[in-house]
């Protein structure tokens, strides 16, 4: 799986994508890392699929030992099944997922991890010198869903928006936005179901200074690009599949 | 391997459970016809005076039975819960050694090999826990073996006291052939059980050999 350093301060993001060792049919998915002093937070950790790979990544650059903390947006198993796998080696790590979501991510094999439930209007976490705010983004596309905002990193872990069904081995940032249309409208249009949830995020994030917007799944949005995908967004009629 | 040795520990432990469904229907269709037994032997007076203790021990024979089935049951599912629990870190030290593999040139890898110890330590447990399982169970049909042990007296004394109820002879020497019949069975569907259950338990036992 590819490694890809995002930003470096005094910490770390990584993103870990692109894997090719990825089962057919199975989409493709973006994990993230920060590793902060001796704390590590996994982000969005990915599906029981993809855990051999991305364990195999991570050792590059921390050990286990210092993975301190998951987060998991929402409930989907590309999010989140590798749990049950995850615990074996992390006894102590904290779970950071939203209460809507808490039992049904223990169907995912867990037995020990312990949940740190996020309410409805958010929260935050901090993790050595990064400071972490659960920005809420319910109903793009789960009911209960969080995203994750560094306000020094400026980076926005935007889960399911932005996402865009890309061919293998796709570039990690977008290059041409007006091209990344194609690849983004119908995930866009299918799985979030709500115009109003999506203003209201908007309005939400347009407060934010991002310089890097970071989906779960296809390429990172850089610059101007970021307010490119938020007008796009804006405009964008969700919820199509009502007949 | 191990992986499909626990499938076939799931497969045994459903089949079980299910073979113990149909001997908890017959034990319950003894129960009924010994009430009808009873009702008859009543009718007969006299006659079937012989009869009623023996209507007394297949009911409770047939109770044995049931509560066995029971407790077996309780058993059967945590032998599934313990063998998909198994499967699980089956799966997971497969993962692990493999990452293990794969990232040997990676700068934290050896702070996996503290986690893969515990996993392997956590399959040795559900190994030694399920073959204490699969034995416990063993001895609990066994119980049901040797509570239906005497039931081929019980059906011959049956007959012979059948035979002195003149008009009711015929009604309680069918009481006496069922229940040859439903112990029969039982015992067969028992029997196959425990076979099954010894097929698994000697995989088990070549497994931790290796």
């Amino acid at each position: 799986m590819k490694a890809t350093k995002i930003f470096d301060d005094k910490y770390q993001w990584y993103v870990f994508a692109r894997d090719p060792e990825k089962k057919e049919g199975i989409i493709d998915t973006n994990q993230y890392m920060i590793k902060s002093g001796d704390r590590t937070i996994l982000l969005d950790p990915g599906g029981i699929e993809v855990f051999a790979s991305m364990l195999t990544a991570v050792l590059h650059y921390v050990g286990v030992d210092e993975i301190t903390d998951l987060f998991a947006s929402h409930q989907d198993p590309d999010i989140i099944s590798s749990l049950g796998l995850w615990e074996e080696a992390l006894p102590a790590a904290k779970l950071h997922t939203p209460w809507l979501w808490e039992s049904f991510i223990r169907h995912f094999g867990s037995k020990n991890i312990k949940f740190a439930p996020i309410a409805d209007d958010g929260g935050h976490i901090e993790l050595g010198d990064a400071h972490l705010q659960f920005i809420p983004a319910h109903y793009l596309h789960a009911s209960g869903n969080f995203h994750v905002y560094d306000a020094n990193a400026k980076i926005l872990m935007s889960g399911d928006v932005g996402a865009a069904l890309e061919p293998e081995g796709a570039p990690m940032y977008v290059e041409d936005f007006d091209e990344q249309i194609d690849k983004m409208k119908m995930f866009h249009q299918r799985w979030m179901p709500s115009n109003r949830a999506k203003q209201d995020w908007i309005a939400r994030v347009r407060q934010l200074d991002i310089e890097i917007m970071a989906p779960q799944h296809g390429r990172l949005f850089k610059g101007d690009d970021v307010k490119r995908f938020l007008d796009w967004f804006e405009a964008l009629e969700v919820g199509i599949a009502v007949p | 391997m191990t992986s499909s040795n626990n499938e076939n520990i799931l497969i045994t432990a459903a089949t079980v459970t299910a073979e113990l469904s149909k001997v908890k229907k017959i034990a319950k269709e003894m129960s009924i016809a010994v009430m009808n037994a009873k009702a008859i032997s009543h009718r007969a007076g006299e006659a079937a005076l012989g009869f009623r203790p023996i209507t007394d021990f297949i009911d409770e024979m047939a109770q044995d039975v049931m509560q066995l089935v029971i407790k077996i049951s309780k058993e059967a599912f945590h032998l599934s819960q313990m063998s998909i629990e198994r499967t699980h870190i089956i799966n997971t030290e497969t993962k692990y050694k493999l990452i293990l593999k794969n990232a040997k040139d990676a700068a934290h890898v050896d702070s996996l090999k503290p986690a893969i110890k515990k996993i392997q330590q956590q399959r040795f447990n559900y190994q030694e826990t399920l073959q204490k399982n699969i034995i416990n169970l063993t001895l609990l049909l066994d119980e049901i073996q040797n509570s239906t042990k005497g039931s081929q007296v019980l059906s011959t004394t049956s007959r012979v006291e059948a035979s002195s109820a003149d008009t009711f002879r015929a009604s309680l020497e069918v009481v006496a052939d069922n229940l040859e019949q439903a112990t029969d069975r039982i015992r067969m569907l028992v029997k196959n059980s425990s076979n099954k259950l010894d097929n698994v338990l000697e995989m088990l036992k070549r497994e931790s050999y290796k």
